[in-house]
């Protein structure tokens, strides 16, 4: 047919229109040694390059040559270690077969619902319109293997994995060998990569020949997300657990409270919500919670609530008074908001309360019921404004009643015997719950003033505290903090806070941008190394102490609607940064990357858009010089020897140069 | 429904005097399974000096949902963009239910105007019925309702005095419109010269009306005026479709969107060098070897649905053929098909000596049939998007040393005898095919003269544009910085402008690059502030000591498509597109800061429509007006 439709078109004829059935295409993909000249930061790997199908007999389809192609295929994040064939099965998706090997009961019930998952995201693969063509009889058996009998994720889960497949014509074999449940789903995850859509069979491909041996570099793999700001709807967290089990990423950090709002149901204090949410339709029931811990749990990620303290409260607290039990926070919604705290609105709980820790126990207690079992929780603890307590006259009679100073150390004192009681009362309730409980060794604070140099080790004991760190990467006191003996997860804003980069929402004069633009690309998502930056900072790369990371979406600019667009792909390229720590730059990523960022769209996720689709289709040709490198010769043709083309040569050098410092900059 | 059942039992439970706030704001319509809580919010809301205060509710207080307080406080309510010409809005509301709303007499002069203000009406009842919590114009089940809210009735009448129904940069947009009520009968009366004037009174009428969260009803404000005329004629966005695909549905989404702004030029850059998804059914060549794969394609009949589709709600759809530079992709078929090369440097390297991004590609202007596909593509283009007012020839970024380098076009320029081959002979062939692609377009448009857009480029440079480019022909649109000394040689030269300049108005600015690290070339993004700021009138004034208003066309905000596709498209045009429809069509003298309010909800009102607009701000910025400065 394509012979015909070619030889039928000639200049000035119209033509019936028979263009397209999906074979009536020209173009095929085929695995190429061949390195972009131009592209001096090319590597010898091999890459898809698009050619006429009619010309290359050898040539596949796209997502066939993508799977295959290269010493990693299009897996994400790159495996610990990897060997791929490169060859594909054709099939159809009712010729897989699973089957549990050796496996706990318990752990049977999980594996159920992941390969439900699993299943699901192999369809997604497919054209709505698909009619599977029953001819292709090749069939896929899967053997899934789990010892242990874990079914909660914590600091010592092993999440490791082994993924074996070898085909014959008849058939696909597939194992994947966990110690525990969470090792099995990542295998599937991988698996998932594995296989894809050919637009040429108009069936699934899996990968004919396959060993992996996988596990991650960080056990805290996390993004943060912030409920309060703006109200994000449960469906949009389930689609932000969904892009994180598709990048292995173990740890939702939900900030479900700001001075903001205060969307979480608390059973023994209802009218937290009452006054505290925006809306009665914006907010977080118990049951509603508990549905999406067991969604997360069998997506191999784990919840971690954040009940920021003592600052970063105001709207929910406002009934204190009202019920007698005087003012709870102090501060709320004061203005000039600039003289109390960071952004409006402002608020801090009052430390001279007593009747305050009630509160703050009552809440703690729902928390730790709600967010069972809790490993570790997280306490906020940062941006604590000293002007807002030492302007507030019961705050001032409190400390004269105590014969205390109102200098700046006196106030980081009764902060940091704030932030001991809220331990002992979280512990309290943990252990309520669950003798065993770790909180108490895995409690979670964000570095504040109590970081600095000085104070860290006068106000926290490193048994305690975890110490997220959201300085830049140049920050002493992330030196501070690792040589104090603390464990740490890095969310160096500079890298890894996603809200950056857009427009000021509080009022500014020109360039009208947000405090921490410019806004990150993938590529200093992905960069990012924290044992690089532990090692020029210290001298040494504190593997040990440095637990993770997590990027932060502050939601101040964001809500649903954009939700999946800031997140991701960013946070795949913190995916493979946290699973396999890569040493080298994005630039090996970016092909698997950008097909990653495919594949979340086909989960329905919401992911932007890197670059043009050519470049998916034309691998290793969407690259740049560093400016500096930019070779006058490149514009010199052989072709043209006329007079006056040198001169011309000169000028669009200087063109080119023009050109390129514009784009580079 | 969304409305969460538990809360009406609370409702029916209590006092009726007990006043308090069921607040349901804008959040998301999709998910209808999440239930809210029973226990009553405790907020109300004042009008205090032009803006909504929260307060606790104390029963004594007379506090309003805030919904009524936005609707009647402030000297503008919450009308976007700003009216021009007179606007008063009374303090009260009368509440109504859905089905009341009834076009009650529709007066104009011809049929196909007849046809398009009651297609406009269906729009803006659904856009009115989106305003519930579950976006389908449904109150809660077995909510009874007072008699007198059952009982009010809203009448629209609309006249139209000219017959006019395709717009033109002549078209008179101007409309009146009043809302007076007695009893129970609430007027409202349209008066507007044609019917583009009429649909943006109904736009307008859509403003005037609120969800009212007691009765699970609609509101109206009860009294109301508004003379309303554009300060420019041509209120653009631009959506480039060739770097990435956008499928059908999303460019509908886009022209919701932009209908709801009063913006009326949808500037479709259909084609470049990446891909061509552009189905002619003369030159079914060009998507087979054009479109990035087979289900990535523009049918004609996609074209006529969206042209028709843009004219219901007030906008042309506005054509680019981007040449002689970004083509590439879809052309390379010629060879094959003895034609020769129709265009070369196609997917050239290294590519930076070619061309200004990946892939390059220039049209082969010395081989004689590149103007008979050119006069083909003309020919299909003016037939699926016309009548044309207007044809954009793109025309920007040409690299010489493409063609400098290109055997062919060397050997012609010897033959021509301008084997020095300086810029200015390259010029000159340009401005060549520039003008036989206007001779073809003029044929194509069956003899019939329209304005040609062209990009602001070499050819609009110091001392070419008088040369290049004749000013009766041709409206230059540009894209350099709103402080480039070209801006006052090209209005000083007599020519109309459209302003898109890249510092304020490109939507694409700010992410991550896509060839190479950092952030991409035309960072920092632009915020909405900025975006309203950026006056074509004070910019022209600037440089010139003129605000040349007659030849200033009007602006148009540029989403080029490298980093964007449908996914979040929503969220890169809007809510910044709100700030530059309020900035062409009021031209406002003051800066964003006394627009932020209702920016901010106009934003809400474009997630009711299902647009994903971005946020802004947090919603305590929205429940708390004017607490979110610095």
């Amino acid at each position: 047919m394509r012979g015909n439709f070619i030889l039928l078109l000639f200049m000035g004829a119209l033509v019936p229109s028979v263009y397209c059935q999906d074979s009536d295409y020209p173009w095929a993909w085929d695995c190429r040694n061949e390195v972009v000249e131009a592209n001096e930061n090319a590597t010898l790997e091999d890459r898809c390059v698009r050619v006429m199908k009619s010309e290359n007999i050898n040539a596949t389809g796209i997502n066939t040559c993508k799977l295959t192609c290269g010493p990693n295929g299009v897996l994400w994040p790159r495996p610990t270690s990897v060997e791929l064939g490169k060859d594909v099965n054709f099939f159809i998706p009712d010729n897989i077969r699973i089957y549990t090997g050796v496996c706990p009961a318990n752990v049977r019930i999980l594996l159920d619902v992941a390969y439900q998952i699993f299943s699901d995201n192999i369809a997604h693969y497919t054209p709505d319109s698909i009619t599977w063509n029953t001819t292709y009889t090749h069939e896929v058996n899967i053997a899934v293997q789990v010892t242990d009998n874990q079914e909660h994720l914590n600091y010592d889960t092993d999440e490791s994995y082994t993924l074996r497949i070898i085909s014959t014509e008849d058939d696909t074999a597939v194992t994947i060998h966990a110690e525990t449940f969470f090792g099995a789903r990542h295998g599937l995850e991988t698996l998932s990569q594995l296989i894809d859509y050919d637009d040429e069979h108009e069936t699934l491909q899996i990968v004919s020949d396959v060993v992996i041996t996988d596990y991650p570099v960080f056990k805290h793999r996390g993004i943060s997300l912030d409920t309060s700001r703006n109200y994000i709807g449960i469906p949009s967290i389930e689609r932000t657990i969904d892009g994180m089990a598709s990048n292995k990423l173990n740890i939702l950090h939900w900030h479900i409270t700001d001075s903001h709002s205060f969307p979480l149901e608390v059973k023994s204090r209802p009218k937290m919500m009452q006054y505290g949410a925006y809306s009665p339709s914006q907010v977080y029931r118990e049951s509603e919670v508990a549905e999406l811990i067991k969604y997360a749990q069998v997506r191999g990620v784990h919840i971690l609530p954040e009940f920021d303290a003592p600052a970063h409260v105001g709207n929910g607290f406002q009934w204190g008074e009202e019920d007698g039990l005087g003012k709870l926070t102090v501060c709320v919604e004061q203005e000039p908001w600039q003289s109390v705290c960071v952004e409006p609105p402002c608020g801090q709980l009052n430390l001279a309360n007593e009747n305050m820790y009630d509160v703050l126990s009552d809440i703690y207690k729902d928390m730790v019921d709600m967010f069972q079992p809790m490993h570790v929780f997280h306490y906020g603890g940062d941006e604590v404004n000293l002007a807002c307590w030492n302007e507030t006259e019961e705050i001032i009679e409190w400390m004269e009643g105590k014969n205390s100073s109102r200098d700046a150390d006196d106030y980081y004192r009764e902060w940091s015997n704030f932030q001991e009681r809220a331990r002992e009362l979280l512990v309290n309730a943990s252990k309520e719950v669950d003798a065993e409980s770790s909180v108490g060794e895995f409690g979670i604070l964000w570095t504040s003033h109590l970081t600095e140099e000085d104070n860290v080790k006068k106000y926290l004991n490193p048994d305690e505290y975890i110490i997220q760190i959201w300085t830049d990467n140049k920050s002493n006191i992330i030196k501070e903090v690792l040589e104090a003996g603390f464990r740490v997860i890095f969310s160096n804003y500079d890298a890894w806070y996603l809200d950056c980069g857009f427009g000021a929402w509080v009022g500014a004069g020109p360039p009208n941008i947000n405090w921490c633009s410019p806004y990150k690309g993938w590529q200093t998502v992905y960069d990012n190394s924290p044992h690089h930056i532990a090692k020029d900072l210290t001298g040494e790369t504190h593997e040990d102490k440095i637990f993770g990371g997590e990027v932060a979406m502050w939601t101040e600019q964001t809500d649903e609607m954009a939700l999946d667009s800031r997140l991701w792909p960013r946070s795949a390229a913190f995916g493979e940064r946290m699973w396999s720590n890569p040493s080298e730059s994005w630039r090996l990523a970016e092909t698997r990357m950008v097909h990653q960022r495919k594949r979340l769209v086909q989960r329905g996720i919401h992911a932007d858009r890197l670059q043009p689709e050519w470049c998916h289709q034309n691998e290793g040709l969407c690259y740049a010089y560093p400016a500096e490198d930019i070779n006058p010769e490149l514009t010199t043709s052989p072709s043209v020897t006329t007079d006056g083309g040198s001169n011309l040569a000169t000028m669009f050098v200087l063109n080119v140069v023009a050109i390129m410092f514009i784009a580079l900059n | 429904g969304w409305y969460p059942v538990t809360m009406t039992g609370a409702m029916k439970a209590l006092p009726g005097a007990l006043t308090f706030v069921l607040l349901l704001m804008v959040v998301n319509h999709a998910h209808a399974q999440h239930t809210g809580f029973s226990l009553p919010s405790p907020w109300g809301w004042s009008c205090v000096e032009g803006k909504c205060v929260r307060e606790e509710q104390d029963g004594i207080k007379n506090l309003m949902g805030l919904n009524k307080c936005k609707l009647t406080c402030g000297e503008y309510g919450p009308l976007w963009p700003k009216p021009t010409v007179l606007t008063t809005i009374s303090k009260e509301t009368l509440v109504f239910l859905l089905p009341q709303l009834v076009l009650h007499k529709l007066t104009t002069p011809a049929d196909e105007s007849d046809d398009l203000t009651r297609k406009a009406f269906d729009i803006f009842l659904n856009n009115v019925a989106a305003k519930f919590p579950g976006g389908e114009g449904k109150p809660d089940q077995g909510r009874a309702h007072a008699p007198e809210v059952l009982n009010q009735r809203v009448e629209v009448e609309v006249t139209v005095s000219s017959a006019a129904a395709r717009l033109t940069l002549e078209t008179s947009e101007k409309y009146t419109l009043g809302i007076t009520t007695t009893e129970s009968v609430t007027h409202v009366t349209i008066l507007a010269v044609n019917f583009f004037g009429a649909r943006h009174a109904l736009e307008t009428l859509s403003q005037l009306i609120e969800y009212e969260e007691y009765e699970d009803a609609l509101q109206i404000v009860n009294t109301a005026a508004v003379v309303d005329s554009p300060a420019f004629a041509y209120r653009g966005i631009l959506l480039d479709t060739s770097r990435n695909f956008f499928s059908v549905k999303s460019i509908e989404r886009t022209l919701d969107a932009m209908a709801a702004n009063k913006l009326n030029t949808f500037h479709w850059h259909i084609t470049d060098s990446h891909s061509f998804p552009l189905y002619l059914e003369s030159l079914p060549q060009m998507v087979y070897y054009g479109a990035y794969t087979p289900r990535q394609i523009y049918y004609p009949k996609d074209i006529r649905n969206l042209v028709e589709y843009g004219r219901v709600r007030g906008i042309r759809v506005l054509p680019e053929f981007d040449a002689p530079a970004h083509v590439g992709n879809g052309w390379q078929w010629g060879e094959k098909e003895g034609m020769g090369k129709l265009a070369v440097c196609v997917n050239q390297e290294p590519w930076q000596s070619f061309c200004v991004e990946p892939p390059c590609g220039q049209l082969n202007i010395v081989n004689d049939r590149v103007y008979d596909v050119l006069g083909q593509i003309y020919k299909e283009m003016a037939d699926l998007f016309g009548p044309l007012d207007m044809f954009h020839y793109g025309g920007d970024e040409v690299n010489l040393n493409c063609w400098n380098t290109t055997e062919e076009i060397v050997t012609y320029m010897d033959k021509v005898g301008k084997g020095q081959r300086t810029e200015e002979d390259f010029y000159d062939l340009w401005s060549q095919f520039q003008s036989r692609a206007y001779g073809l377009m003029t044929i194509a448009n069956k003899g019939k003269h329209i304005p040609g857009i062209l990009w602001t480029s070499h050819l609009t440079e110091k001392g070419h544009t008088a040369k290049y480019l004749d000013k009766n022909q041709y409206i230059i649109q540009i894209w350099s910085t709103g402080t480039d000394p070209l801006i006052k040689e090209l209005l000083e030269g007599g020519f109309s402008v459209i302003f898109s300049n890249y510092d304020a108005w490109y939507l694409d600015c700010g992410y991550g690059a896509w060839v190479g690290e950092g952030n991409n070339w035309c960072s920092p993004y632009k915020g909405w502030q900025t975006v309203y700021d950026n006056s074509p009138t004070a910019m022209a004034k600037n440089l010139t000591g003129k605000a040349h208003e007659t030849s200033i066309l009007g602006g148009e905000a540029a989403l080029w498509s490298e980093q964007v596709d449908e996914t979040s498209l929503d969220s890169k045009l809007w809510p910044r597109g709100q700030a530059l429809a309020e900035r062409l069509w009021t031209n406002p003298e003051h800066n964003w800061e006394s627009a932020e309010l209702r920016m901010v909800h106009q934003r809400q009102r474009l997630v009711q429509r299902g647009i994903e607009a971005d946020r802004l701000q947090p919603q305590w910025c929205h429940q708390n007006e004017g607490l979110c400065y610095l």
